[in-house]
């Protein structure tokens, strides 16, 4: 495990506890996965989703999701940005991780995930990221009804790995998280972790994208695969459009914001075309004036 | 973007009973202008002659923040910019932050955290993204500087509505480019045909635009209301 920082009881307790409640009163009672609904939720929180992909360019992983909110007239305003050139299991894990901070509110916030867990409050998020998907008590009855006993410690490899890959399809976490959360509720030992750790989950060659499409092929191709979604809602549309109209942002940029989603100002009744006539005007201005220079 | 002529702007007044004071400029004043609905855009060379050597000639204290000095990456531009700043005296200051104290710091910092939700910058991340214009009125409201001269909804959004969003910047005041334009065409200092297309390329080009806005003979009788007795 690269070095990580260690949450102490008492703040695992904490995270634990906030993840239950938020479950709870988002209805995820027990053993209900999240998913999918992550979505929903975001939308029942008002939290505007903006969805973009986009590609790493260098050594350092592009951003994960991007978290900004503020007040205005005592009305609070959260946005999300997803990169959905991310895995999409990756982008649901992202999701919960700025739930973090949306809801304790430690900042608006950027995060590449698995890269960062340089500060406490990182470590936090991520732990609360996956208590939020697979609380620590479900896993664990999971894994006693499953195995009559709390520790994995004895399972076959294949075993173990065929049991990590049904939670994957079943709980949409990452790989490395369930891996981790194994780790971290003691099911498993260092020599178990570190094995599974150096695994390539996205080797559809390998032996848990194998065991993976066996069991789930559509959810596993989902879950590990980009999604490279271009999208907003109909709710962030109209924020762009409203911009536009108090003049917080200008003909051009409205235009290329729209363009980042698909639409045009033409599609919202908005005319920004140049005549022909103007244009043959302004090129013939242009170049009299190059002429000159 | 919106011409607002409703009423006469005091910064706009005060420039130019005194021209010598310091005005902070953002990077479109200087950079030349895009707009994406033409194959053929104004090249720095033409802008330079039109817009940017009348201002500099118009306006003595003209600065930058240094962050405004690093969007300036065409070689062209760069390269007339340096010879601005190096030029002895200075024909073009730069605000830098390591200039501030530690008590401003804290303060620009402060404001920086107030204006960079309404922008697309954001001090966690350092982007560059808008960086410029936070940068300079963070700047510019810790040392008590004035005049922001932009061409920028969202910046000059930020100065205008300092009191409704709690930006922090009420002593700042926004210049726009149209006011500098008929500025320019009242002190002579551009040719009168090509500060109109100036105008027209910035305020006056898409049917949206032209539905909004004056168009130049109008503009320039409007600003002559409140500005003419100041410029004969």
């Amino acid at each position: 495990m690269s070095p990580q920082i260690e949450l102490n009881p008492v703040q695992i307790e904490m995270i634990r506890k906030l993840a239950e409640e938020r479950r709870k009163a988002l209805g995820f009672v027990g053993d209900t996965p999240v998913a999918n609904d992550i979505f929903t939720i975001l939308d029942r929180l008002g939290i505007y989703l903006l969805e973009y992909p986009i590609k790493s360019e260098g050594p350092r992983p592009a951003f994960s999701a991007s978290l900004i909110y503020f007040n205005e007239d005592e009305k609070e305003l959260a946005f999300l940005g997803l990169n959905t050139a991310d895995f999409f299991d990756k982008q649901i894990f992202a999701i919960a991780h700025e739930l973090y901070h949306y809801f304790t509110k430690t900042g608006s916030h950027l995060s590449r995930l698995f890269e960062e867990e340089s500060t406490l409050v990182e470590a936090e998020a991520n732990r609360f990221a996956a208590e939020f998907l697979l609380p620590e008590s479900v896993l664990e009855s999971i894994i006693i009804t499953e195995f009559k006993s709390k520790s994995l410690s004895l399972l076959e490899h294949r075993v173990l790995t065929r049991f990590i890959a049904r939670l994957h399809c079943t709980w949409w976490l990452p790989y490395r998280s369930i891996v981790r959360r194994l780790k971290e509720i003691n099911a498993i030992t260092e020599d178990q972790f570190d094995i599974l750790y150096e695994m390539d989950e996205r080797d559809t060659n390998g032996e848990f994208a194998r065991t993976c499409i066996a069991i789930n092929k559509e959810d596993f191709t989902r879950l590990n695969s980009p999604t490279n979604n271009v999208g907003t809602s109909p709710k962030d549309i109209e924020i762009i459009i409203r911009n536009f109209e108090d003049n917080i942002i200008d003909d051009d940029k409205f235009s290329s914001t729209l363009e980042l989603f698909g639409k045009t100002p033409e599609d919202f009744g908005y005319d920004l075309q140049v005549s022909d006539e103007d244009i043959e005007e302004f090129e013939a201005f242009f170049k009299e004036e190059d002429d000159e220079s | 973007m919106k011409v607002d002529q409703s009423s006469p702007n005091p910064a706009m007044v005060s420039i130019i009973q005194d021209p010598h004071q310091i005005i902070t400029l953002d990077a479109n004043f200087i950079i030349p202008p895009n707009r994406n609905k033409l194959k053929t855009n104004i090249t720095f060379e033409q802008f330079r002659k039109i817009w940017v050597d009348p201002i500099f000639d118009a306006f003595p204290n003209l600065a930058v923040h240094e962050a405004v000095y690093e969007e300036f990456v065409i070689d062209s531009v760069k390269k007339y910019v340096d010879e601005k700043i190096n030029f002895t005296p200075p024909k073009l200051l730069v605000h830098k932050d390591s200039s501030l104290t530690p008590e401003e710091q804290i303060l620009r910092d402060t404001i920086e955290d107030i204006l960079s939700p309404f922008t697309k910058y954001s001090p966690l991340i350092e982007n560059k993204v808008d960086r410029g214009e936070v940068k300079s009125l963070s700047y510019m409201a810790v040392k008590g500087l004035l005049y922001f001269a932009a061409h920028d909804s969202q910046a000059l959004q930020l100065i205008e509505k300092s009191e409704e969003w709690n930006t922090g910047l009420d002593c700042v005041q926004a210049i726009k480019m149209y006011e500098l334009i008929y500025y320019l065409l009242k002190t002579g200092r551009s040719s009168k045909d090509s500060l109109r297309y100036l105008y027209r390329y910035q305020y006056y080009l898409t049917t949206q635009e032209k539905s909004n806005n004056p168009e130049w003979g109008v503009f320039v009788i409007e600003m002559d209301k409140f500005y003419g007795s100041l410029l004969v």
